[in-house]
């Protein structure tokens, strides 16, 4: 999401709030979250997305020309 | 996005109830142990909130685990004007609260940080790292 915010926190009338990273992939959010999480309060539900299971960095694709000896 | 979690707020720090405080236009009073509420009677707690336009007060206790609760009384005119003021069961003030402690740890992490209100009511708070 280029651009856009890394972390989103959306706090309703009650003062429940709902965490969201959507500059992260991967397993790199949760430790990016994981001090604002504590702050706030008590973890009630967590919905891991496809993305968490996505490596968080970019893969490398490279052409490597082999030379026969 | 990677995941979504949802989080059941705990007031942790006076600091943040306080800045939260302020943007409603309540006082938090440090050190004051006697809350006002129906009958003239008062409660003892910790710390006060004042609210303006009403007798009522919110008194906030810390728990033996570090957390504060906060109670208060909505009965008749007086605790009328004071769920108008903070909302039903304190929301808006907890709302505020869980803002200021967003916020705050946001800039810790050296982000940058912006808030809006949206239509349902919620306010968002977005943080984004500064390159």
């Amino acid at each position: 999401m280029p651009g856009g915010p890394d972390i989103i926190v959306e706090v309703d009338p009650e003062g429940n709030s709902v965490v969201t990273a959507p500059g992260f992939k991967g397993r790199a959010c949760t430790e990016a979250t994981k001090e604002l999480i504590a702050a706030l309060g008590t973890k009630t539900s967590e919905k891991k997305t496809p993305d968490f299971y996505q490596p968080d960095y970019e893969p490398v694709k490279k052409k490597v020309k082999v030379k026969s000896a | 996005m990677s995941h979504m979690t949802q989080v059941s707020l705990e007031i942790k720090s006076l600091a943040e109830l306080e800045r939260a405080c302020n943007r409603l236009g309540l006082t938090l009073v440090r050190g004051k142990t006697k809350a006002r509420y129906y009958g003239h009677s008062t409660m003892t707690c910790d710390h006060v909130i004042e609210v303006p336009r009403t007798a009522f007060d919110i008194a906030v206790k810390r728990l033996s685990n570090g957390t504060f609760t906060l109670s208060c009384d909505f009965y008749g005119q007086e605790g009328g004007i004071l769920k108008q003021t903070c909302g039903n069961d304190l929301g808006l003030l907890k709302q505020a609260y869980a803002v200021e402690v967003a916020k705050r740890e946001g800039r810790k992490k050296g982000m940058s940080v912006t808030e809006e209100k949206t239509s349902n009511g919620k306010i968002r708070v977005k943080m984004k790292a500064v390159v």
